[in-house]
């Protein structure tokens, strides 16, 4: 048809095998399995579900920020015009139709709160409120039924985007590629600016108010940070996969890694970046209001001051997410070496994806009380890591399933887009 | 490919490299310099004489000629301050993150932007240094060791300024030397006259376009470029570290670090537009700078102004929601109290005057193009003066509530620093290749004539 | 003489082939014909870097990186280093209540520090690594290659490769596509290779003149002028204000420093209990000792310590007025020339006399005895006195009133 299809190889596969469909059902039931028993287990610890709302907040957010770091992909290769990441584009492309799929976990987060659980958001019950000046003082913007408002709305963007990108990437397939290029390289800066609002009010809905007294004005930036690690490390494992099943074998190349392993580099830089500059300025002005925040993530004794120099498990969570988050992928991914060794570069896609998840429970976790958090007690951990586990596994196979059932319908290469030409012959200085 | 039409293209970039050289080096090898150059250097100069002026008074009366002041003891220098170093980063940002991001259309201006960002640095170092009051002792900002065996105070984000402002000048010198050396030597081996001769000898070291050294030249640069890149983020965010690190309403904010940097970019490019689209007019370089260039500036400005504007909107919405009432009132008083004519200035021109960046149209005229990034410098400039102006005059303590009026020499010092800046940039544009004339020929298609796939 | 002259000849020698080629395209296959031929000593030159070449010539990654990263490494921990020396061992100065070793703080410079050693190496190293600045080459020399920082592209063999043959190498390069082929001489002798005449002349001038300077301040150093020093830079140093003991035409008394207005009080110097800061008790001396002084034997050693310090010197370690000072005035004859000799305080009159009185006496002095007042805070003066009891009391003891009965027979 187009003269771009002659530009593949004669042997490219690019229609997924029947071991897709296979992987969705797999994932749809081991999915809902894990997270029936996961329900479970959380009503088993009888705190009126609370840790499993904590635990179920931060495989949500994870997921989401798969999804959104997959939309941010899509968006900005088309806002710079970028030629050589065609060839992954689609996989991203994929990866941001599960926003259906994430809205509806998303009611997990919201139904319970409108229907009265407030073991979640302390915001949300009415007698914190009206204990505490400074959350009664913002009860305006965080109350139940706006929250709920804005998530549907925060979807309802993302969803309309990531869909009608997907469709209009699915017709260049058809045809007309030069056009629909032109056609969405236009959209993408308007898009861009509805993503970078959506998701920075996202970080600050869904995971700076759980701690609703403490602020950061760059807390929507260290989420997006975090979305960016995780889809770079996404672009490195989810082709990998595909070629290992011998799809897209000739057409995504080591430079292309390369470059994705670059910016995976990047993007760990700039988490060290925002997170060390909002760190230092609440370390350096020692304002009570904001020092809150690390010293649950550092001392012992938070709220006492008498033991105030103890560190606590968390300060050395801390400490190690500086290791592993940072130090380490910074300094070994800087060599051109181990970029363009494939198998060393996947090992730290999924190394980023594993601390991505700790960084989330970092986040999170620390504003439950101590006795609730793996780690205040040895004998805490049998109890409470088993439900993060089944949480986090039951709604990753959901999304995978979706994934897989997106990837199991379309071509895995945009393959009438006009740039496709110049990222088959991609190639790194 | 037939023989006949390879040497047809051989021919062509042949042609096609030696008419880079022929435009850019003409430029400098012209004993005359264009009608419009010699009078905006008198002005320049003239300018910077102004400054020169000012400067001895300063110097010779004190800090008290400026209208700083206890309540305001940081109000015109640092405002410059911070808008010359954010002036300063377009360049790093154009000749450094756009050549890793492989956007080869950066090859036309990156000269030319480089130097303004020297020359940028040049006029921002010297408001904190003519802001001590005593600039001879300026050494001591430096740990030097000294008979009072004293050190500075390294925990002070001032300090950290000295390293950050020195790190980014001598690097971006080195950059811009380093990226000038094969245009010397290309200015050298053109000349007729002996001394010309001798001074770009000089300045080209010796280089013969050897393939090994290139080989070194190229790694070196990619480096340089990997280290400039990260090094810019650095310094604006020390500088903004210089107002979050204290506790001012107003200064103490997070998102400071990220959101000078897009404000740096966002004014730093204006500047780039601002000078180089009547440089090229003026130089006839339109074929070299070309309207999709200008236009890809025109984008960043775009993306960036509306960086800049998302952070205005974060930081209000934080201040509302931190329920901090101190912070809060700062915000107020920002859009309501006395210098609201300041912060409404810079809301239009920083947020909504990009926004015409939208239309093709705009993005294609050369005046309106010009007459908007000034508008945006304008606005980058009240930003910084809202910033600091503003949460000073209305601190903690009422009884140091102020209206800050600069004075007639906060005004002869800032509009002396363009002299500065100008007279500087004039010489470049007249005695320097003012494009990097061997990355224009390697990033065109003509680099690749003959080459077999 | 006839020796030199022919050491000195003017040799034409052969530097190597130099050709042309049309276009990039072209080089890069004429380097891969060079090097199949197996040549090593030969370069190929081109106004920007070919994309390929490297491959095709064979040429090595450099080390350059390594340079980069060690240099970077090197800053970093300087940059800690200095910051913690400086600022935790050699002047320490607390700030904001902040840690002396504020890691968080270092950061930034020691960011900018690794970047700017990093950026060194790079930039020092990529010339060095590539012989550069070079003043001459044989090359230079040649007019075609002019163009080849502009729009031409060359590849050089030189003479000295083992494989090189003038006739097999020129057909070598023509294979290759060559478009012109020229032998690159250049001239060489003892004369060529010295430093030219006013390079030499320039390095002798520019140090004559960097030396004024320095003898200019080794005559004034060494020389006696009636004028005042050169005051270049004023730095503040003259002010239009009062200083200390000058005088002041502004008042009438002309004198710069003035007195506090009548009835000023310091913060924490109103002093209004007279009993403790004045040994008065209702306007008699006291009698008693006031009540912030416990009367515990941490007082009576606090007493004997401040004693031995500040009084024993003259009235000697048992107050009998025998210390080291009044030895010495008696042994060089000091009453002569008005010196008093220090009481012995041991004495009835003394012992007689009222708490407050001796209080007063620390506190002002007293013919020969200086104020001990400014030196003695009024807690310790306080304290002196009860030892100052306390030795009288030895001194004057007998056995009969004031060793107990029981403890008589041990001293007998």
């Amino acid at each position: 048809m187009s003269s771009s299809e002659n530009l593949l190889h004669p042997e490219e596969k690019i229609k997924a095998g029947p071991g897709m469909k296979k992987i969705r059902s797999l994932g749809l039931a081991g999915g809902a399995l894990l997270l029936i028993a996961g329900i479970v287990w959380g009503l088993a610890l009888g705190d009126g579900m609370q840790r499993f709302f904590h635990s179920y907040l931060v495989a949500f957010t994870y997921m989401t920020s798969l999804a959104l770091g997959a939309l941010f992909f899509v968006l900005i290769m088309h806002l710079i015009n970028a030629k050589w990441s065609v060839v992954m584009r689609r996989v991203a492309e994929v990866l941001t139709q599960t926003f259906p799929l994430l809205f509806l976990m998303s009611m997990g987060i919201w139904l319970p709160m409108l229907l009265g659980n407030h073991n979640l958001y302390v915001w949300s019950n009415h007698e914190f409120v009206e204990t505490h000046h400074l959350v009664h003082a913002k009860s305006g913007y965080l109350n139940p039924q706006f929250f709920a408002a804005r998530i549907c709305l925060y979807f309802a963007v993302w969803i309309s985007v990531s869909r009608w990108f997907f469709k209009t990437s699915l017709a260049q397939d058809e045809g007309n590629g030069a056009e629909l290029r032109a056609k969405m390289i236009k959209m993408s800066a308007p898009a861009m600016f509805a993503f970078a609002f959506s998701c920075a009010f996202f970080g600050f809905d869904m995971l700076m108010s759980i701690d609703p007294e403490w602020f950061s004005t760059m807390f929507g930036v260290i989420y997006f940070a975090g979305c960016a690690i995780s889809i770079f490390s996404l672009m490195v494992l989810i082709p990998m996969g595909l070629q290992r099943s011998g799809r897209l074998s000739h057409s995504i190349t080591v430079e292309h890694y390369h470059d994705i392993g670059k910016l995976l580099f990047a993007f760990v830089f700039f988490w060290g970046y925002v997170c060390f500059s909002q760190f230092m300025l609440i370390w350096g002005a020692n304002i009570p209001e904001e020092t809150g925040y690390f010293m649950k993530r550092w001392f012992a004794h938070p709220d006492s001051y008498q033991t105030i120099g103890e560190m606590g498990v968390w300060g050395k969570v801390t400490l190690l997410m500086l290791a592993v988050h940072f130090i380490i992928p910074f300094v070994l991914l800087m060599s051109r070496h181990t970029k363009r060794n494939l198998k060393v570069l996947a090992g730290f896609a999924a190394w980023m994806l594993l601390w991505h998840y700790l960084d989330l429970y970092w986040q999170v976790m620390p504003a439950l009380n101590n006795h609730m958090a793996v780690g205040a007690k040895a004998s805490a951990i049998f109890r409470m890591l088993p439900l993060d586990v089944m949480v986090f596994g039951g709604l990753g196979l959901l999304f995978m399933a979706s994934v897989a059932n997106t990837l199991s319908k379309v071509n895995l290469l945009a393959k009438g887009d006009p740039g496709l030409a110049d990222s088959l012959r991609f190639e790194n200085q | 490919m037939s023989s006949a039409e390879s040497a047809t293209a051989a021919a062509e970039a042949r042609e096609f490299f030696k008419g880079i050289s022929d435009s850019v080096c003409g430029v400098v090898e012209s004993d005359t310099a264009p009608k419009i150059w010699l009078p905006a250097f008198g002005a320049a100069v003239g300018v910077l004489g102004m400054l020169v002026v000012t400067l001895y008074i300063l110097f010779t009366t004190g800090v008290g000629i400026w209208g700083n002041n206890n309540t305001e003891a940081w109000a015109w220098p640092i405002v410059n301050f911070v808008f010359w170093v954010g002036i300063g980063h377009a360049g790093t940002l154009i000749s450094a993150v756009l050549f890793l991001m492989r956007q080869k259309w950066r090859t036309s201006i990156n000269r030319a932007a480089e130097a303004m960002t020297i020359f940028a640095v040049v006029c921002a170092g010297l408001f904190p240094v003519i802001h001590t009051g005593r600039p001879w002792l300026a050494y001591w900002l430096l740990p030097i060791p000294n008979d009072m065996a004293i050190w500075p105070q390294f925990r002070s984000p001032l300090a950290w300024d000295v390293f950050a402002v020195s790190t980014y000048m001598t690097c971006s010198i080195l950059f811009w030397y380093m990226g000038l050396v094969p245009d010397f030597a290309t200015l050298r081996d053109r000349t007729a006259s002996k001394l010309k001769h001798t001074i770009y000898g000089i300045l080209a070291l010796g280089w013969r376009g050897s393939a090994r050294q290139w080989h070194r030249y190229e790694r070196a640069y990619l480096i340089m470029a990997a280290l400039c890149t990260p090094l810019v983020f650095s310094v604006h965010s020390v500088v903004s570290f210089d107002f979050a690190v204290g506790q001012l309403p107003g200064w103490h904010t997070t998102i400071f670090p990220p959101y000078f940097v897009a404000g740096a970019i966002f004014s730093g490019f204006a500047m780039v537009l601002t000078l180089m689209v009547p440089a090229r007019a003026i130089f006839n370089m339109k074929h070299i700078i070309t309207d999709l260039h200008v236009e890809n500036m025109c984008k960043v400005i775009l993306a960036t102004g509306s960086m800049v504007g998302f952070a205005y909107g974060t930081e209000f919405f934080i201040a509302w929601y931190s329920g901090n009432e101190y912070e809060g009132f700062t915000f107020l008083n920002r859009a309501f109290g006395p210098f609201a004519w300041a912060y409404w200035t810079m809301i239009t021109c920083n947020v909504i005057v990009p926004q015409f960046f939208w239309f093709k149209k705009i993005r294609t005229s050369p005046f309106i193009i010009v007459g908007l990034c000034i508008l945006v410098n304008v606005g980058m400039w009240f930003e910084r003066f809202v910033i600091i102006v503003t949460s000073l005059t209305r601190s903690f303590m009422p009884g140091s509530w102020h209206y800050y009026s600069p004075t007639m020499y906060d005004a002869t010092t800032f509009i002396g620093s363009f002299g500065l800046f100008f007279t500087l940039f004039l010489l470049f544009l007249r005695y320097m290749p003012m494009i990097a004339m061997f990355e224009v020929k390697g990033a065109s298609h003509h680099a690749h004539a003959g080459v077999k796939h | 003489m006839s020796h030199e002259k022919e050491t000195d000849q003017v040799e034409d020698k052969l530097y190597g082939l130099l050709a042309e080629y049309e276009s990039p395209g072209a080089l890069i296959e004429a380097a891969k014909a060079v090097r199949t031929a197996g040549y090593t000593k030969f370069d190929c030159h081109s106004p920007f870097p070919v994309h390929g070449i490297d491959p095709a010539m064979g040429i090595k990654p450099t080390i350059l990186p390594m340079l980069t990263f060690g240099a970077g490494a090197t800053g970093l921990g300087l940059a800690i280093l200095m910051q913690t020396w400086m600022n935790n061992w050699t002047y320490p100065f607390n700030i904001g209540g902040k840690p002396l070793i504020s890691l968080p703080m270092q950061i930034p410079i020691a960011f900018e520090v690794t970047v700017l050693l990093a950026a060194f190496a790079t930039f020092f190293g990529m010339w060095g690594l590539n012989k550069l600045p070079q003043v001459w080459h044989p090359l230079f020399g040649n007019d075609r290659f002019l163009t080849a920082t502009s729009h031409g592209f060359f590849v050089a063999i030189e003479a000295d490769d083992p494989k090189f043959d003038d006739e097999k190498t020129k057909a070598t390069l023509e294979a290759a596509g060559a478009t012109a082929i020229e032998e690159v001489r250049y001239q060489t002798s003892k004369a060529h290779r010295a430093l030219p005449k006013g390079v030499i002349a320039m390095i002798v001038v520019s140090t004559c003149v960097a030396l004024v300077p320095f003898a200019y301040i080794y005559k004034k150093r060494s020389s006696k002028s009636p004028h005042p020093h050169y005051h270049i830079n004023p730095n503040m140093d003259f002010q239009a204000k009062n200083k200390a003991q000058t005088a002041s035409d502004i008042f009438p008394d002309g004198r710069a420093e003035r007195l506090p207005v009548d009835g000023t009080v310091a913060r924490g110097e109103l002093k209004a209990d007279d009993h403790f800061y004045r040994g008065l008790q209702a306007g008699q001396w006291a009698t008693e000792f006031p009540a912030e002084i416990p009367m515990t034997q941490e007082t009576m050693d606090r007493g004997q310590n401040r004693f031995e310090i500040y009084c024993s010197p003259c009235h000697g370690l048992g107050g009998d007025g025998q210390g080291m000072i009044a030895q010495r005035a008696d042994r060089v004859g000091a009453s002569a020339t008005g010196w008093v000799a220090p009481s012995n305080m041991t004495q009835a009159s003394f012992a007689t006399q009222p708490h407050g009185q001796l209080f007063n006496t620390i506190t002002y002095g007293i013919r020969s005895m200086p104020a001990y007042g400014p030196q003695i805070k009024e807690a310790d003066r306080w304290a002196i006195v009860l030892y100052v009891r306390a030795l009288q009391r030895s001194a004057n003891a007998t056995v009969q009133t004031d060793v107990p009965a029981d403890k008589r027979p041990a001293i007998r």
